[in-house]
């Protein structure tokens, strides 16, 4: 009772401190936190508080954007149907002209359209929620791109919902290739809000060029549009070269995404990741 | 409870700037603006708490780097609340003066605990800090002449 009455004396006294060195524990605790601790962590915090309420929010903008989305994507849409037309003709044409040639038929794309409902509210933006999940047959590491290019890939998958990784987010590495000179790289973030790319020194890379995924790596296939190198000798050394890469999507922009269901024919060599 | 109502819509606020870029990629810190002036009305253990949820609330959506802005936030909302304004008279200059060093010791612990090391939490101050200090401070200053006199607690 007496240890009682003196704990609850310090406790009013040093409130303060309490409190503090409470929630550094916890904080701690959370940072050193396992990865499996970690996914639990998120579908209580993400799935079943942020993500409702952050796709309530972002339902009452988008509904006041819907006016000239439409008009915008009728016109896109006349067009591309045009486009598509020939297109198709073209197909036909590649398929009969690769049959003579003896050519494998490669794998059909399947294409899921999303969009992202939810962002990292901080200043470092590396990861998104999307508004697609394992029922929608999303599982991990599945390409995330728009029409302008790649923006990163699932990292998580919960039922509704899938938490995606950015290209800015300073674990990710993808390999990337020079479409004009086919040089194969590395992509990767940096400085947490730019991107460089890092390829073997004295490689021919210069301003201007545009760099693709390789396909190597087993999450993206190959010539999927990455970005533009806009600056050249970006921390170069006498064994690699890096250059400053300009995304073609900018990620503050997206709002509707895609998600590539994977197929195991991206793998160069056949291998499954 | 007003604190908390405070620290929520500047969450909000803070995600709706997302879409617009200010300067190249950077946008002001609303949230820790926010943290700040709840630490110098309220004290240190409305800092430390809106601190903790503030940093826990940002470091959800990011993979790998779960905690450090709660521990970050919590320890910076505890000092600032040193500044207590019940007791310590504030001014525009001082509240100004307390946001820019809480910031540039909250971004400097964070890059520390997400494993920069000390050179590349130096680095990150210069490159990405001091541009958001450039943009925070003025909306701050506007906003402490808005709120210049310390409501009753």
């Amino acid at each position: 009772m007496i240890l009682f009455e003196l704990l609850k004396q310090l406790f009013t006294r040093w409130k303060g401190l309490f409190s503090l060195l409470v929630c550094l524990s916890v904080s701690m605790g959370l940072l050193s936190m396992d990865d499996k601790g970690k996914v639990t962590f998120y579908e209580v915090a993400i799935v079943t508080v942020l993500a409702p309420v952050q796709s309530v929010l972002a339902a009452k903008s988008r509904y006041l954007r819907v006016y000239g989305d439409n008009r915008r994507l009728r016109i896109e849409n006349s067009a591309l149907k045009m486009e598509n037309d020939l297109l198709r003709q073209k197909g036909v044409q590649n398929h009969r002209l690769r049959e003579m040639l003896g050519f494998r038929e490669t794998s059909k794309y399947r294409l899921i359209p999303g969009e992202i409902i939810a962002r990292e509210p901080s200043r470092f933006v590396t990861n998104c929620l999307i508004n697609l999940g394992s029922s929608d047959s999303i599982d991990i590491n599945m390409p995330v791109l728009t029409s302008k290019g790649i923006v990163g890939k699932t990292a998580k998958a919960f039922e509704n919902y899938s938490l995606v990784q950015l290209l800015l987010d300073p674990n990710s590495k993808i390999s990337v290739m020079n479409h004009r000179s086919r040089i194969v790289g590395i992509l990767e973030s940096y400085q947490s809000g730019w991107l460089i790319a890092r390829f073997p020194a004295h490689s021919d890379v210069i301003r201007g060029d545009t760099l693709v995924t390789s396909g190597l790596g087993g999450v993206f296939p190959k010539g999927l549009y990455v970005g533009l190198v806009n600056l050249e000798n970006l921390e170069s050394n006498d064994i690699v070269q890096g250059v400053g890469v300009m995304p073609f999507q900018k990620f503050q922009r997206v709002e509707e995404v895609f998600v590539f269901l994977r197929a195991d024919s991206w793998v160069v060599g056949g291998a499954t990741p | 409870m007003r604190a908390l109502g405070f620290l929520l819509v500047a969450l909000l606020l803070q995600g709706a700037l997302l879409n617009l870029s200010v300067f190249a990629n950077y946008h002001p810190d609303i949230v820790f603006l926010a943290l700040v002036y709840i630490a110098l009305t309220n004290g240190s253990i409305y800092g430390v708490y809106c601190g903790f949820l503030a940093g826990l609330l940002q470091d959800v959506y990011s993979v790998e780097t779960l905690g450090a802005g709660a521990f970050a936030k919590s320890l910076t909302g505890y000092c600032l609340g040193w500044f207590d304004e019940r007791r310590f008279k504030g001014t525009i200059i001082s509240r100004s003066a307390l946001l820019v060093v809480g910031l540039l010791i909250h971004d400097f612990l964070y890059s520390l605990l997400i494993g920069l090391g000390f050179l590349g939490a130096l680095a990150e101050l210069w490159r990405s800090t001091i541009p958001t200090v450039f943009l925070t401070l003025p909306l701050g200053m506007m906003f402490f002449w808005w709120r210049r006199t310390v409501p009753e607690s």
